[in-house]
């Protein structure tokens, strides 16, 4: 089997899997006591008004016909219209997906930087003050709520210290002009670097409280498999030829261990958009994770429908790209993967 | 002046220092461009989920769409009703039509003037559309355009709340939504887009800031008001308090009470109260089940601690309600306020034969003070030996419980607010039996339904303020409400930049909160 046929039966899976997710999503909502009509028509709507919002959203129709509805919509690449904006939902989500796909890049680069010289000098110092240090510090992250955190740092940093820029995207009177959505990208093709560096400036909290759990299993992950590998008979031989400790751990241990990790990190970014829900609301940030929280209290339901299809779409395709990467990254789950595969 | 975020011109990190402060000066000195000075930064909690001035029921929306569009009337500070775009305007004697005169002189932004065709306009989209706005003005039939600036609006039956009514219709530029009706109405360009004749015009949506400039074509006076209105979306109360704090915002909305406490003893910052026309109780079934009998609606409205919640849960905030509307509304008679009578209210559920009672209360668990009171009235209960089952429900679930007088809660926890301070719109509204889901106890009784249907075709005030008078007397006899808490207003703000933003009954309710700078840049 060959990568491209690997990639071609993923996304095979990819499809089905997203049907999937659709059918559920859309018999969920159904299921959610709560109509539609009378939302969109309004709290004290009359009973003939919410019948005529009924008529007009084809609300009246079977759901089964709905299903349909929905789902030959779906093939022509239209997630419907949103029944409380009456904007369609694929330019709602255009508008704020690009917002959190920003935050979670930064916040997953941000989280590695974190994670990986952390692991690796707690790996080579094993047992010594800096690994115990190391551990504790990635423990408290873990466990750390990242509400709290948020609020925390909000307080000390936006406010008593006043260093960082507490909630929002920019300074006031400071943006370029949308391109791409993502502040820091359409400075940087404005070629305004105030902007860039104002963006990056009020990204720089909401990242940091998204990167300290990611960074903190990413670093339990590959501290523990760097031990193995260094405690390995791998590592013999090398050291038998007088490496160096950091060339031991850089060029023999590293790469022997990033593929559970790799693995790890493309099943946390996927689940970064449902903390995404939290930290673009305390940082009162634009983002598909305010906009799913929102649909759903407001029963909309081709809304909710298309956030969920990006979130599922979103993990579908790092899932894919870990798994890639995985495989070129170690032979052994190559062979087995390929071999298998051929059978 | 106070000024918001000083991006890095304290930065204090020195293990980035040479890129980060190199943002600093950079970021620093673009901020210091922008006209802050004459821009007032508004932070509230909630999704604008359209700019569509049909959809200014909903709060969010129209803080904007009440800035960017204009009214036919609005009210003045007594909250009589006074023209805005309107300059003569007269209701029928059989209060079936309005007879209109348009303003002269009154522009859209793009500076079209605004005609009896763009009334027309607005007024048959909100029919066809019938969303948002259009309960207000269901009886709405046609516009009949005598020409430019003279109209007549009929009603499909007599009501003479529908002026008071059109304080919150605005209209559209016809001509620029005509251009862009799509297949919707318009509705998807009006989401975004500026049609409007209002003192401020759209300048942008950028991440959660919306940001409205002054508008030169609009007929009235500045004044203190900011050349520039920025609308940011902010949740969560903690950081509103410390945007407030560093001065990144000039006034803050839906703050808790425990962060106002905070904010109050901060320098530059003040916390104004003031009254408002809301009211947070519990309405009864009064079609289906035990709360059906009046004795037992009685029993519970004497067993809660008004006193104890207030000062406990609202922190002394606002006040004990007296008569089932609104304090702030006119018309009401003389109630005396609701008193604990644990006695009183046993025999009472003894006369109902209703001694071991189990009922369910449900609330909206997104609001910490419904919780708080949902909780106390638990434990009150339990001193009459009524078991109370507390259970959560978002708000689509409820209005569609409200569509069957069978499946309304037996008991349900509201916050309401008066959208008109005419006290009939409430009335109407809340108890006039066909209603519909406005009508959330299930509340019939004919003769309310007599006195009301009477108001609603008198042109006379004084004899409609007489019959809502009597309405209330018997409503409250009947309880098919227990009001709990008469709510205040307020408002988190830079003192040393703005003015009081409350000052007057009617800012933030009935108009738009005004936020008139102390001086201008």
């Amino acid at each position: 089997m060959s990568y491209l046929r690997l990639v071609g039966q993923r996304l095979v899976m990819m499809v089905l899997t997203l049907w999937g997710l659709a059918t559920l999503v859309f018999i969920m909502i159904k299921l959610i006591p709560g109509d539609e009509a009378q939302v969109a028509a309004g709290a004290g709507a009359t009973a003939e008004q919410v019948a005529q919002v009924t008529k007009r959203l084809g609300l009246d129709q079977p759901i089964p016909l709905q299903y349909l509805n929905f789902l030959g919509r779906l093939l022509r690449g239209d997630l419907g219209t949103s029944v409380v904006s009456s904007k369609p939902v694929l330019t709602e989500l255009a508008a704020v997906l690009p917002s959190t796909l920003e935050l979670m890049v930064f916040a997953s680069i941000l989280g590695v930087l974190l994670a990986f010289p952390a692991a690796l000098v707690a790996a080579t110092f094993r047992g010594k003050v800096v690994d115990g240090v190391s551990r504790l510090v990635a423990v408290m992250g873990g466990a750390m709520p990242t509400f709290w955190l948020a609020l925390m740092l909000q307080y000390f940093l936006g406010s008593v210290l006043r260093i960082t820029p507490i909630t929002g995207q920019h300074s006031f009177g400071v943006s370029a002009p949308s391109i791409t959505g993502m502040p820091t990208v359409d400075a940087l093709l404005a070629g305004n670097l105030s902007a860039f560096f104002d963006a990056l400036a009020y990204l720089i909290l909401p990242a940091f409280v998204f990167a300290v759990p990611f960074a903190s299993q990413v670093y339990r992950i590959l501290r523990a498999t760097l031990l193995g590998v260094l405690a390995s008979d791998l590592v013999l031989p090398v050291l038998a030829k007088g490496a160096s400790t950091r060339r031991i751990v850089l060029r023999h241990a590293l790469p022997n261990s990033l593929a559970p990790t790799v693995s790890l990190i493309g099943t946390l970014v996927g689940g970064m958009v449902g903390g995404a829900i939290l930290i673009e609301t305390v940082f009162a940030r634009r983002g598909v994770g305010g906009y799913l929280a929102n649909s759903v209290a407001l029963k909309d339901t081709y809304a909710v429908l298309g956030a969920v299809m990006f979130v599922g779409v979103t993990v579908c395709v790092v899932n894919l790209v870990a798994d890639i990467a995985t495989l070129m990254l170690d032979p052994r789950v190559r062979g087995t993967q390929f071999r298998s595969g051929a059978k | 002046m106070h000024y918001a975020y000083r991006p890095f011109s304290k930065l204090r990190f020195t293990g980035t220092a040479g890129a980060v402060a190199l943002c600093a000066l950079l970021a620093a000195g673009a901020v210091e461009a922008a006209d802050r000075a004459n821009t007032v930064i508004y932070a509230d909690a909630g999704s604008v989920n359209t700019l569509d001035p049909i959809a200014s029921d909903y709060y969010q929306t129209n803080d904007l769409t009440s800035r960017m569009y204009s009214p036919l009337v609005t009210y003045d500070i007594d909250l009589n009703v006074v023209g805005e775009l309107a300059s003569e305007y007269a209701v029928a004697p059989d209060a079936q039509s309005i007879a209109i005169t348009l303003r002269d002189g009154a522009k859209f932004h793009d500076g079209k003037p605004v005609t009896s065709a763009d009334v027309a306009y607005t007024l048959d989209r909100i029919k066809r559309l019938a969303t948002g706005v259009a309960s207000y003005v269901d009886v709405y039939g046609s516009t009949e355009i005598t020409d430019d600036t003279h109209l007549t609006i009929k009603l499909t039956k007599p009501s003479s709340l529908f002026l008071t009514s059109l304080s919150r219709i605005y209209i559209i530029n016809s001509s620029l939504a005509q251009a862009n009706a799509g297949s919707d109405d318009a509705q998807a360009w009006l989401a975004a887009n500026d049609a409007g004749s209002g003192p401020y015009k759209l300048i942008s949506v950028v991440g959660n800031d919306i940001t409205v400039d002054w508008a030169d074509t609009y007929w009235g006076e500045q004044g203190a008001r900011p050349a520039s209105f920025v609308f940011r979306r902010i949740d969560e109360s903690a950081p509103k308090r410390d945007e407030l704090k560093v001065g990144n915002i000039d006034i803050g909305r839906n703050i808790v009470q425990r962060d106002l406490d905070v904010l109050a003893n901060e320098p530059g910052v003040t916390v104004a109260y003031g009254p408002a026309p809301s009211v947070n109780g519990i309405y009864f079934n009064t079609a289906a089940g035990p709360t059906a009998d009046p004795k037992v609606r009685e029993a519970i409205r004497l067993v809660y601690d008004y006193e104890g919640g207030l000062q406990g849960i609202h922190r002394g905030k606002g006040s004990l309600p007296a008569g089932p509307l609104p304090g702030t509304l006119a018309c009401r008679p003389d109630f005396s306020v609701v008193k604990r009578d644990v006695e009183r209210a046993k025999a009472l559920l003894a006369e109902a034969g209703q001694s071991a009672l189990t009922l369910t209360l449900r609330f909206q668990p997104a609001f910490e003070d419904q919780v708080q009171e949902a909780t106390l009235l638990q434990s009150n209960l339990k001193d009459i030996g009524v078991t109370l089952n507390l259970e959560p429900i978002a708000f689509p679930n409820y209005l569609q419980l409200l569509q069957d007088p069978v499946t309304i809660p037996q008991m349900m926890l509201m916050s309401e607010n008066a959208w008109f301070p005419d006290p009939g719109v409430f009335l109407a509204k809340t108890y006039i039996s066909d209603a519909g889901s406005s009508n959330r106890a299930g509340y019939n009784n004919p003769e309310i339904d007599t006195l009301l249907n009477k108001a609603l075709v008198s042109g006379d005030a004084n004899e409609r303020c007489e019959i809502y008078k009597q309405a209330q007397l018997i409503i409250e006899k009947d309880s098919p409400f227990m009001p709990l808490y008469w709510g205040v207003s307020y408002a988190a703000y830079r003192s040393d930049r703005l003015a009081d933003p409350l000052a007057g009954v009617v800012n933030g309710h009935f108009k738009p909160i005004e936020v008139p700078l102390l001086t201008k840049g």
